[in-house]
C-alpha cells in the first residue's frame, strides 16, 4: 500500500468554536491508482488532502506514506519525504510570479536533488505543449497553461503520489479534460493520484470515487465505479 | 534552480522594495562613514594646525630669542666681573676702569663648571681723547666671547674685532664722517673702519671698539683685563646672589656687579612673550577640542538615530515582503523546503540588502565627508571595514523577525485559505 490514511480526525477551532473537518476517515491508495474524492464545500475534502500529504497533522489517526508514519517523523524528515515522494497541483496553480515557466517547474528541485533536472523539465513541458513558453512568466499564460506548468512541476521529481486539489476548478472543459488526462497518464505509469474535485466529469476519469460528507468518507458505491477502471475499482 | 537564484529573481522582480531597503541601510552607513571620517579629518586638521602653530611659536620664540640676544649684546652684559678694588664711581661717572685682573681669569672661569653664566667676554675699557680729532671716546678692547668649555660652544655674542680694524659708535662716525672701509688713524695707529653702528641711545654711541690685544698694547695692559662681562640668560631676582658666590669662589679678589636692568626687563619680556604664545596655543588646542567634542556629540546622536530608523524601515519592508510572499512560502513548504531553507531565502535577501547598502553608504558617506572636510577626509579603511560588517548585521538583524515568521508559517493554513 502506497498511502494509507487510517481513522484520521481533525477539528478546527475558530473563535472558540470547534469545527470538525475530518471524522474517523480512512483511505488506501495503491501505486497506479487514481482516486477521486467528491463532496460539497466544507465537507473536509481539502483537509483530508492536507492531512494525507503530510502538511497538516491530524488530531487522531495516522497516515502512512511508503510505509512511513508521516506524523511520527520530525518536521524536517516529513518535509524531505514530501519533497521526494509527493507532488501537488492546486486550483490556484500557485506558480511563483517572478520565475519563468521553466524555473517554476525547476522549483520542485529546490528541496531535493533531481537528476538532469533542466532536461527533464524541458521534456515535461514539451509533452504538455509548453515548449514555446519556457521563458514566459506565469502572468503571460492562460489558466490552462498555468495548470499544465503546475502539473509539470508536480511531476519533475518523479513522485510516487500526486495530490490534486480542484485542479480543474479554474479551467474550461477542454483544459480540464487535458489536465485530468495527464493525471490519468501519471497513474497509468504507476503513480498514485488523489484528486479532490467538485467536477463530476473529472471524477469520472478516476479508478474509484469516494464521497465525503461532514468530514466522513462514505463507502465506495459500486454504481459509481467508472467504466474505465483498470484495477482495484 | 537554487535558493540563491530564487533570491536574485525575487530581488529583481521586486526591485523597488530592495532599493528602498538598501537605500535605508545606505543612509545609516553613510551617516556613520561621514561622521567618523569627518571626525578623523578634524583630528588630523587639529593636529596639523596645532603643529603649525607650535612651529610658529617656536620660530617666533627663536627669532625673539635671537633678537633679544642681539639687543642684549648691544646694551651690554648684565653681569660685570671687576677687580675687587675697582671704584664703581669711575665706571658710572666716567665710563672708564683703571684696576686690572690677570687675563687668564677669563680662561679659568670658562674652564670652571660654572652653571649660571652662559657667555664670557674679556674687555679693557678706557676713556680717552681721540688725539687726531680731539674727540673724547670710550675705548672698548675685546676679543670676542670665550666659550664655556663644559657646555656646547655658544654662538659668539660679539664678533672678534680684527687687529687692523676699528668699529665706531653712532656719534663717533657721524662726527668724523667715517663709513665702513674708510681709513682712520687712532692714537697714531692706522685702522680700517670695520663697522659703523646705528644709534643705540647709550654710551655705545660714543664708543670705539678695538681688538683686545691692540687695546692692551695701546694702554700698556698686556695680559691684563679691566673686567669680564658675562651674560646670564635667565638672570632674574635672587639668582644674582648665587652667581656672585659662584664667581667669587672661582676668581678670588673680584667683585660681581649686576648691571643694565634693561637686559633683565627684556629677558622678562621674552618670557612673557613665550608664555603668551603658549597660552595662545593652549587656547587654540582647547577651541579645537571643543569643536571636536561638538562633532562627536552630533555623531553620537546622528548615527544611533539613523541606525534605528533604518533598521525599523528594513524590518517593515521585510515584513511587507513576507506578507506578500505568503502563498509562495506555503508552496515552497509544500514542495518540501524545510523551515531553515525558507529562513535562508529571507536571510540571504537581508544580507544582500546590507551589502548593497554598505557599498552605496560608504561611497556616499565618503563623498559627504570630503565635501564638508576637504582633502583631509581620507578613505579610512578601518571605517570601511566596520561599515561592511555593520550594514549586513543591521539588515540581517532588522530582517530576522520577518524571516523567522516566514519560516514558521504553516503551509497547510496558507494553502487551505487559498
Amino acid at each position: 500500500m502506497l498511502l494509507r490514511v487510517d481513522s484520521v480526525s481533525k477539528t478546527y477551532h475558530e473563535k472558540g468554536a470547534a469545527v470538525p473537518a475530518l471524522r474517523d476517515a480512512s483511505l488506501e491508495i495503491e501505486a497506479g491508482q487514481f482516486v477521486a474524492i467528491q463532496g460539497p464545500s466544507g465537507s473536509g475534502k481539502s483537509t483530508l488532502l492536507l492531512v494525507a500529504s503530510g502538511l497538516l497533522a491530524p488530531d487522531a489517526g495516522s497516515v502512512l506514506l511508503a510505509d512511513k508514519d508521516l506524523y511520527r517523523l520530525s518536521p524536517n524528515e516529513r518535509a524531505r519525504l514530501r519533497a521526494e515522494q509527493v507532488g501537488f497541483v492546486f486550483q490556484q496553480f500557485h506558480l511563483i510570479p517572478y520565475l519563468s515557466v521553466l524555473e517554476n517547474v525547476l522549483a520542485a528541485s529546490l528541496a531535493v536533488s533531481v537528476e538532469d533536472a533542466g532536461n527533464r523539465a524541458r521534456e515535461l513541458l514539451e509533452k504538455l505543449g509548453l515548449q514555446d513558453r519556457l521563458s514566459h512568466v506565469p502572468a503571460k499564460l492562460s489558466a490552462g497553461e498555468r495548470q499544465r506548468v503546475a502539473l509539470a512541476r508536480a511531476m519533475l521529481h518523479n513522485p510516487r503520489v500526486i495530490f490534486a486539489d480542484e485542479p480543474t476548478g479554474n479551467l474550461d472543459a477542454e483544459n480540464a479534460g487535458q489536465v485530468i488526462g495527464y493525471l490519468r497518464d501519471f497513474a497509468l505509469k504507476g503513480g498514485a493520484v488523489l484528486l479532490v474535485t467538485h467536477d463530476k466529469s473529472a471524477a469520472s476519469q478516476a479508478d474509484s470515487i469516494r464521497h465525503m460528507d461532514q468530514g466522513q468518507l462514505q463507502p465506495t458505491n459500486p454504481e459509481e465505479v467508472p467504466v474505465n477502471t483498470v484495477a482495484n475499482g | 534552480m537554487s535558493l540563491w537564484q530564487l533570491v536574485l529573481r525575487e530581488i529583481w522582480h521586486r526591485r523597488l522594495n530592495f532599493v528602498a531597503a538598501f537605500l535605508s541601510v545606505a543612509l545609516a552607513v553613510g551617516c556613520l562613514v561621514a561622521a567618523m571620517t569627518r571626525l578623523r579629518a578634524s583630528e588630523r586638521e587639529t593636529a596639523s594646525i596645532l603643529a603649525k602653530r607650535q612651529r610658529e611659536v617656536e620660530s617666533a620664540g627663536a627669532e625673539l630669542k635671537d633678537a633679544m640676544r642681539k639687543i642684549t649684546k648691544g646694551l651690554g652684559f648684565n653681569i660685570l666681573i671687576l677687580p675687587e678694588d675697582q671704584d664703581l664711581d669711575q665706571l658710572y661717572l666716567e665710563n672708564s676702569l683703571s684696576k686690572t685682573m690677570p687675563e687668564p681669569f677669563v680662561q679659568r672661569l670658562a674652564e670652571s663648571d660654572i652653571v649660571t653664566v652662559n657667555h664670557l667676554l674679556p674687555v679693557v675699557l678706557q676713556r680717552v681723547r681721540w688725539t687726531e680729532h680731539d674727540l673724547p671716546v670710550v675705548v672698548m678692547g675685546t676679543r670676542g666671547e670665550v666659550p664655556i668649555m663644559h657646555r656646547d660652544p655658544k654662538k659668539p655674542l660679539l664678533d672678534l674685532v680684527p687687529p687692523e680694524e676699528i668699529i665706531l659708535g653712532f656719534e663717533v662716525h657721524q662726527r668724523l664722517g667715517l663709513k665702513p672701509g674708510d681709513k682712520a688713524t687712532f692714537q697714531g695707529r692706522e685702522f680700517t673702519v670695520g663697522k659703523c653702528y646705528p644709534q643705540r641711545g647709550s654710551i655705545d654711541d660714543s664708543t670705539v671698539w678695538l681688538n683686545l690685544g691692540v687695546a692692551q698694547e695701546m694702554f700698556g695692559l698686556q695680559n691684563l683685563l679691566h673686567g669680564i662681562w658675562a651674560l646670564e640668560c635667565h638672570c632674574a631676582g635672587d639668582r644674582i646672589t648665587q652667581i656672585r658666590q659662584e664667581i667669587e669662589g672661582i676668581l678670588p679678589g673680584t667683585q660681581v656687579v649686576e648691571r643694565f636692568d634693561r637686559a633683565l626687563a627684556r629677558a622678562e619680556a621674552r618670557s612673557r612673550a613665550e608664555v603668551t604664545a603658549k597660552e595662545s596655543l593652549e587656547q587654540e588646542t582647547a577651541s579645537r577640542a571643543q569643536l571636536h567634542a561638538q562633532q562627536e556629540r552630533f555623531a553620537a546622536m546622528l548615527v544611533p538615530v539613523t541606525t534605528v530608523l533604518s533598521g525599523a524601515w528594513v524590518a517593515l519592508l521585510s515584513m511587507a515582503n513576507v506578507r506578500r510572499r505568503r502563498t509562495e512560502i506555503g508552496l515552497l513548504r509544500a514542495l518540501g523546503l524545510r523551515t531553515g531553507q525558507v529562513f535562508r531565502v529571507f536571510w540571504t535577501k537581508s544580507l544582500l540588502v546590507g551589502l548593497a547598502g554598505a557599498l552605496v553608504g560608504v561611497i556616499a558617506g565618503q563623498a559627504i565627508a570630503q565635501g564638508t572636510a576637504g582633502a583631509t577626509a581620507q578613505l579610512e579603511w578601518d571605517i570601511v571595514l566596520l561599515s561592511v560588517c555593520f550594514a549586513p548585521l543591521l539588515a540581517v538583524a532588522a530582517g530576522w523577525i520577518p524571516a523567522t515568521l516566514a519560516a514558521r508559517q504553516d503551509p497547510a493554513l496558507i494553502l487551505h485559505e487559498e
